[in-house]
């Protein structure tokens, strides 16, 4: 062992130190950035993911196949249950099937009357689940539809029924919704029938939390919350779930989304409102409307 | 000498292959729903399991390189992640030289250890960054999970991919010397 062969190591050793510091420093540094220009990370990430998700797309359609076959196989073991089940549903829908009939020759007759024109402030484009966040420390998930779909930023995603969650992040091809459950997620919410406004806040359980209600007495269990538009973020009456109390006492969301059964999801493209902020350009000072009117008037 | 290499290259390109399998099973869109229950970090436990063994076949940039992949894909603290993997890693990685004279369960009680150690960092990092935290609950729970596994990846990898100790049953030992 001469001191040139054990030279080489020493040197090497040093060197793999170095690196390993300088990963370590750049990787909290990317932790730094992330937490404070998250928009800017969140772009380059979705931009990584977007070259992923072709692999994603067909590496992942087998596993979530297998998935289905069991939990199929698990459902076909109480077969009968759920057969018994559906038949109760069905009555019920029955019942709720005439109710909407009714009403809908009701709502179709009373539009004749106004010959009003309603104006399509929602459209939706829907998309397909890839993958999930598998941890228990954030809930999120990926869909396959991005901006070339024209969805952007901030759009909120539902289910058939219930809120599921908003766009943080997005690519060509994909887009990362973060899931009302999410610790990071705050929603504006009106409970009704008592009109309370308060915060749906995630806290990573199945239960987000309902806060900063002004008058928490006035909100039972089982009370309907729905998005109150507050913010601008989400647009207003989307359905969120319903008020549970927590054996606590604390007020909890039981979220209408099933995120059981989350597949595909609805991105709603909301169109920009004209928002009236004061009464400044509605009625026009009498000085400004003149001076408007001065050169039309000199024309005639 | 050419054997060798080849045989190391092997080993590599099946630990990352490997990685990127966790990453996926990771994503698929399994238990979506907050309540249901998390995997256990495998990503880690493969790495751990794998760097005790042959720390030689996964080199640290594999690591690092898993380590981004995870926290692109999976959302959450960039970096944060990454970071935490490889330090844990890294002082796996300096036990791999007295690994054949370590009992099953002293190793399995180190690897919980250090596993509790990431989590702490990211959860101190967290806090100190005034993040949002999840409850301390969720994170004694995913460790007990992630520990408890340990073992079925050990033996995975043993059967799987005849990952052993070198020199620990008369094969050849840390430098290739055969007893």
């Amino acid at each position: 062992m001469s001191s040139k062969t054990e030279a080489i190591p020493g040197f090497w050793l040093v060197l793999r130190r170095l690196l390993l510091a300088g990963l370590c420093l750049l990787l909290l540094g990317t932790f730094l950035i992330w937490r404070i220009d998250s928009p800017r990370v969140e772009r380059f990430r979705m931009a990584m993911v977007d070259r992923a998700v072709p692999l994603l797309d067909w590496t992942l359609s087998p596993l979530s196949f297998a998935a289905g076959i069991v939990s199929d196989f698990q459902s076909y073991a109480r077969v009968y249950e759920q057969n018994q089940e559906l038949r109760r549903e069905l009555q019920r829908m029955r019942d709720w099937q005439e109710v909407a009939i009714q009403l809908e020759q009701k709502n179709a007759r009373l539009r004749a009357l106004n010959n009003v024109r309603l104006s399509p402030r929602l459209s939706y484009v829907t998309g397909e689940v890839l993958t999930d966040s598998g941890s228990p420390f954030h809930q999120s998930a990926l869909i396959n539809i991005g901006l070339q779909d024209e969805i952007s930023d901030g759009m909120a995603a539902m289910d058939d029924l219930g809120l599921v969650g908003r766009i943080s992040g997005i690519g060509q091809r994909s887009a990362r919704i973060v899931f009302i459950t999410d610790i990071n997620s705050r929603v504006p919410v009106l409970v009704q029938p008592s009109g309370q406004r308060g915060i749906v806040s995630g806290d990573n359980s199945g239960l987000p939390v309902l806060e900063f209600l002004e008058e928490a007495s006035a909100v039972q269990a089982g009370d309907r919350v729905i998005t109150s538009g507050d913010g601008g973020v989400f647009p207003s009456d989307l359905l969120v779930g319903q008020v549970l109390r927590a054996a606590d006492g604390r007020l909890l969301v039981r979220p209408a989304a099933d995120f059981r059964r989350l597949e595909y999801l609805r991105v709603l493209r909301t169109v920009e409102q004209p928002r009236i902020e004061g009464p400044g350009n509605l009625i026009l000072p009498p000085s400004e409307e003149q001076s408007r009117a001065g050169p039309l008037g000199g024309g005639r | 000498m050419a054997t060798a290499r080849s045989r190391k290259l092997v080993r590599t390109a099946s630990v990352t292959a490997l990685g990127i399998a966790a990453l996926l099973v990771h994503s698929a869109p399994l238990g979506i729903s907050a309540d249901a229950r998390a995997l256990p970090d495998l990503l880690y436990l493969l790495l751990a399991a794998w760097i005790l063994r042959r720390p030689d076949t996964a080199p640290l940039w594999l690591v690092a390189l898993l380590g981004i992949g995870a926290d692109v894909l999976l959302g959450g603290p960039m970096g944060l992640g990454a970071a935490t993997l490889l330090l844990g890693t890294e002082f796996l990685r300096m036990q791999a030289r007295t690994q054949a004279d370590r009992p099953f369960a002293l190793e399995w009680l180190m690897v919980a250890l250090v596993y509790a150690a990431m989590l702490f960092g990211r959860y101190i990092a967290l806090k100190l960054s005034f993040a949002p935290v999840s409850a301390m609950s969720v994170y004694l729970w995913h460790l007990v999970q992630t520990a408890l596994v340990y073992p079925l990846m050990v033996l995975a990898l043993r059967f799987g991919m005849r990952l052993r100790t070198p020199g620990a049953v008369g094969g050849p030992d840390r430098l290739g010397r055969v007893p």
